[in-house]
């Protein structure tokens, strides 16, 4: 379709204006558009709606030495380097809580006397909190339990 | 001591390290990966040997991939190198996704020995280069999902009967919930060729290397002791018995096998030499079958390239020659 104002150009846009109840139809070219004052162009029209906005994003935080962001991270799954272990500490101990299940490390040595001694020091909780309310048939199963996880404990230390 | 060699074929512990204050391979170009090389080459090369990736040639690369001992990215990356403590076993990839990926392997069911063996390499390589690492997080990875120990203990067991049976799905779904992953014998998303599976522990964090040792220790055995249980139950099928020599008729006088072909005859005469119905072939024989029949380990065995159709051939009078 040839531009209805300048009869030259391809027209490659439509526009429609009511007048006095009669809807006039015009097909235009780009530049005789622009002409008419039916628009300056498409930038024109979608730019403000970016200017209306009043949230302005914030600068990503970057790690100082490398560089790296949370949202690379997001894309790769991977981190830049061992600093964005502490640039990113707090969303770092989430992501591992969800990822691991845990977020600390646990050292050979501790760990082993933890668990060893954290069911018998649990028990004991239970049975003092048993015998303060008086359930002592209850309290009696825990201290066996108790005096039965110290003998295996014990065996086992030797 | 059992090694369980009727139902695992090997065991494999590798460490995730990095160097501390440098960025990880996926931050570098390739002249800082050199860097990392550099000074591994500098601290490390009198006492093991140290390859860089660019001088072994392509055919040899991918056999390594083939027999598990190097990664596909590694392959692909820029800058990679290897440590190799031969009388170790032990293969140190350079520049992966971390700056050192260690592992160690062994035949069957062993994790004493390569834990052993793993730690007093890592040990010895920490004594001359920093490691990062942090109170909090144990060792730093690249990934978070190998922080904290850094280590991944993997089995690759040999389940012939249980899929037979059909119930090594519920099996799996049984020892994910106890945090083991499992894949197919070349990794993640793919099946178990050749009812080969390898599984390993999920989590690195927050969990101490002897109790990831002592997991991997107590599910390898639940699935030994049912894969075990599944081959008293068929081994008397009439069916099974067929099935068993039918795959050794055929791969003893094929002229064409492809790989999926091949693994999966191959499976059944292990399963077959097992149970007692195959008398003349051994274990190591049929084990050492399923590491070399990849295309790539086959070409280097033939000394020789050749085509998708020859490699079919090739494999065919390979196993033929070796079985």
């Amino acid at each position: 379709m040839i531009c209805s104002n300048c009869g030259k150009n391809n027209a490659n846009i439509t526009y429609k204006q009511n007048v006095n109840g009669k809807m006039i139809e015009l097909n235009l070219c780009d530049s005789c558009a622009h002409e008419l004052g039916v628009f300056n162009s498409f930038d024109d029209i979608f730019s403000p709606m970016i200017l209306d906005l009043e949230y302005v994003l914030p600068e990503e935080i970057k790690c100082k030495k490398c560089g790296y962001t949370l949202s690379k991270y997001r894309s790769t799954g991977l981190f830049g380097c061992d600093e964005c272990y502490k640039t990113f500490k707090k969303e770092i101990d989430s992501i591992l809580l969800k990822m691991q299940g845990k977020n600390r490390h646990i050292k050979q040595e501790e760990h082993i006397k933890k668990e060893k001694l954290k069911p018998i020091d649990e028990l004991k909780e239970e049975l003092q909190e048993l015998v303060k309310q008086e359930k002592f048939e209850e309290a009696a199963v825990v201290r066996d339990k108790i005096k039965e996880l110290e003998k295996k404990y014990n065996k086992e230390e030797k | 001591m059992d090694t369980f060699n009727d139902v695992v074929l090997t065991t494999r512990i590798r460490l995730a390290r990095n160097i501390g204050g440098y960025n990880f391979p996926n931050n570098m170009i390739k002249k800082q990966k050199e860097e990392i090389v550099n000074i591994v080459k500098e601290k490390l090369k009198d006492k093991y040997t140290i390859l860089d990736l660019d001088n072994i040639d392509n055919i040899t690369k991918m056999s390594l991939v083939e027999m598990h001992t190097i990664s596909k990215e590694l392959v692909q990356s820029t800058g990679a190198a290897l440590i190799i403590d031969e009388k170790n076993n032990i293969t140190t990839m350079i520049n992966e996704e971390d700056h050192f990926r260690i592992q160690v392997f062994e035949h069957n069911f062993n994790l004493e020995e390569a834990y052993n063996k793993i730690k007093s390499f890592d040990n010895i390589v920490y004594k001359n280069i920093k490691y990062a690492y942090d109170e909090d997080y144990g060792y730093i990875t690249a990934c978070p999902t190998c922080i904290g120990t850094g280590m991944r203990v993997s089995v690759m067991l040999h389940l012939p009967a249980l899929e037979k049976m059909g119930i090594l799905e519920r099996i799996f779904n049984e020892i994910t919930n106890l945090g083991i992953s499992i894949r197919g014998i070349y990794g993640e998303n793919t099946n178990g060729d050749g009812c080969i599976y390898q599984i390993s522990n999920q989590k690195t964090l927050g969990i101490s290397e002897k109790d990831i040792i002592e997991q991997v220790r107590q599910v390898t055995n639940y699935i030994v002791k049912q894969e075990r249980k599944a081959r008293e139950i068929i081994k008397n099928r009439i069916d099974i018995k067929d099935e068993i020599f039918r795959s050794y008729g055929i791969l003893k006088n094929a002229i064409i096998i492809s790989k999926k072909e091949a693994f999966e005859l191959i499976s059944n005469i292990r399963m077959g030499i097992n149970m007692g119905i195959i008398n003349d072939i051994s274990l190591d024989n049929i084990d050492k079958l399923i590491e070399n029949i990849g295309k790539n380990t086959l070409k280097k065995n033939f000394k020789e390239d050749f085509s998708k159709d020859q490699e079919n051939i090739k494999r065919a009078e390979y196993i033929k020659n070796n079985i």
